[in-house]
């Protein structure tokens, strides 16, 4: 693959990308009296079919079609129904969106983290579960812009240094979110989206042909490596780990802010419908087009020293085409900057929000946005400075970023179902519980030799329920907002 | 059947994704063993969740607006 094959694509990508983040300006984002929610949610006026495109993209990164394709190479089917559970857990959407959505509408709250410090009648509930927000998602965002960075290189056989990739990651990132908000982030994440799902089925349903076709596929599996059609297979899945990665993924939508900031979006609950429903669809198919690259690549290229060599060798291959080979290389950056743009727009309007605005008492809605869109640089400037210094810690807090966030899902679920949840136990469960997850990723340590992706959530689920029986809960604001969310009814 | 219903069927596919496969599929090394089981948990979800959100209309929601109104009410008195 030559170099100015790859940077003509990147170029155009480029291009294309910008003309759509600066079409989608509008009123609402860029007009004279554009508000936080008009900036960060789009005045929560968002279509479905948009949404649904954007949800996708931001959900899936470039895990997809490098881990996941990895994980099934190494591991087999297992990787598999890991994302099938995570898939299954998007069902919290069609259970808790419409409450995030009404709560949302009725209270103005523009992040999550807002939402709970609402309804625990304490402040410092925003400001915690912002700051453990971006705890784990500057590293994990980090990791996805040293992604870029190693598949630009990898790609260009070193002609592209890892530094010049992480650049343009980062600067695609800035670009796409500061120019219209949420609405340029959604725009041009629909574009990936469409681009990402076109690719790489394209070039799965290539491999596929050129290896005899999909009985062949299975046929070579079955006889060659047996293991990698079954659980625990070749030894990667076993029970308890299947456990560990699988519990925090399945709450993904609700412990990730960048997507569960999304179900305030949403024009109404008809468009929110469209959004989930789209994404399915989306998801299960990009799930299984991965999931096929991996067991493509097992089948042509069985000794592989790192399975995360498995997408890279594959595009590499004669069984792509070099033209297509750098067009999923287009479409795996736009997979990694579609998620990186999301997660920097949602921080920033939790760190002006949350956190800003409530050191700040009285800060205006002009003055938050104001400085959400300062701290927007900031965050990737951030990023880019972990993705380049290439930091164990960093490395380990990514790792943990979706066990780390799910201690805050205790909180998020009591809020709309147990009024006797109070600020002191949301507190308790989201900081110690997210102590309690970095100390076993750092040491290593497996109590009773289970991972801390089971550990996380009944440390937290624990303490949350103990630290709240043992204070006293505000009760109206839980009546208000339950009633508000449907949970509760009227005396 | 009710949303209800549909929400409790979820919790039955995301249980037997555990289940089925390490349990009783464990010795089924062929497509039509796990990766198909999988396959059809996944289209099943969807189908759930087609079923879960059809009342979501494009008017603000019912219930929501009438727990708010009720809310107003309960304020005033």
């Amino acid at each position: 693959m030559t170099i100015e094959l790859i940077w003509g694509a990147v170029i155009i990508y480029l291009i294309v990308g910008l003309g759509v983040a600066v079409l989608s300006r509008g009123k609402t984002t860029n007009g004279a009296g554009v508000d936080m929610s008009g900036y960060f949610l789009g005045n929560r006026q968002m279509n479905g079919f948009v949404s649904a495109l954007s949800y996708s993209a931001t959900t899936y990164s470039a895990f997809m079609m490098v881990g996941l394709a990895g994980l099934t190479y190494a591991g087999g089917v297992g990787a598999f129904g890991f994302e099938i559970v995570y898939f299954a857990g998007v069902s919290l959407v069609a259970i808790f969106g419409p409450k995030f959505w009404a709560v949302g509408k009725r209270f103005g709250f523009v992040t999550p983290s807002e939402m709970l410090g609402h309804r625990y009648a304490d402040n410092k509930v925003a400001v915690v579960t912002a700051a453990a927000s971006c705890l784990f998602l500057i590293p994990y965002a980090a990791v996805q812009l040293a992604g870029v960075g190693y598949l630009l290189a990898g790609m260009s056989g070193g002609a592209i240094s890892f530094t010049t990739g992480v650049v343009v990651a980062t600067l695609l990132a800035i670009l796409f979110s500061y120019i219209a908000g949420i609405r340029s982030v959604m725009w041009t994440d629909s574009l990936q989206a469409l681009f990402m799902i076109i690719a790489s089925t394209l070039v799965a349903l290539l491999v596929v042909h050129s290896l005899g076709g999909f009985a062949a596929l299975f046929d070579t599996l079955a006889t060659q490596h047996p293991a990698s059609l079954s659980v625990p297979g070749p030894g990667l899945f076993s029970f308890t780990t299947f456990l560990g990665l699988t519990i925090p993924w399945f709450f993904f939508s609700l412990s990730n802010p960048q997507v569960s900031q999304r179900l305030f979006m949403p024009a109404s609950l008809k468009a929110m419908r469209q959004m989930l429903i789209g994404f399915l669809i989306f998801g299960f198919i990009y799930t299984v087009v991965s999931v096929l690259w991996g067991f493509s690549a097992l089948v042509a290229f069985p000794d592989l020293a790192k399975s995360d060599l498995a997408t890279p060798t594959l595009l590499a291959s004669e069984h792509v085409p070099p033209v297509l080979g750098v067009i999923v290389m287009v479409g795996i950056l736009a997979a990694a900057v579609s998620t990186i743009d999301s997660i920097m727009l949602t921080l920033s309007s939790m760190l002006s929000r949350d956190v800003y605005a409530n050191v700040a008492t009285g800060a205006s809605e002009a003055k938050q946005l104001k400085v959400g869109k300062w701290v927007l640089p900031i965050i990737a400037i951030l990023a880019f400075l972990f993705a380049e210094l290439q930091l164990s810690l960093i490395a380990v807090l990514s790792v943990a970023a979706s066990t780390g966030l799910v201690v805050i899902v205790p909180a998020i679920i009591g809020a709309f179902y147990w009024k006797r949840g109070t600020a002191a136990g949301a507190l308790t469960s989201i900081v110690v519980g997210g102590l309690v997850v970095i100390a076993l990723y750092l040491s290593g340590v497996k109590p009773l030799g289970l991972p801390a992706g089971i550990w996380a959530l009944p440390v937290s689920v624990v303490l949350f329920v103990a630290v709240s029986l043992m204070t006293r809960p505000n009760r109206e604001s839980a009546r208000e907002f339950m009633l508000t969310a449907g949970t509760a009814q009227t005396d | 059947m009710s949303a209800r219903r549909w929400i409790w069927g979820v919790w039955i596919l995301v249980l037997s994704c555990y289940v089925v496969p390490y349990a009783l599929l464990g010795q089924v090394q062929a497509w039509y063993g796990a990766f198909l089981f999988w396959c059809v948990i996944g289209v099943l979800v969807i189908v759930a969740n087609i079923m879960i959100t059809r009342t979501f209309s494009s008017d603000d929601a019912p219930e929501a607006s009438t727990r708010d109104d009720e809310l107003h009410d309960h304020r005033e008195q």
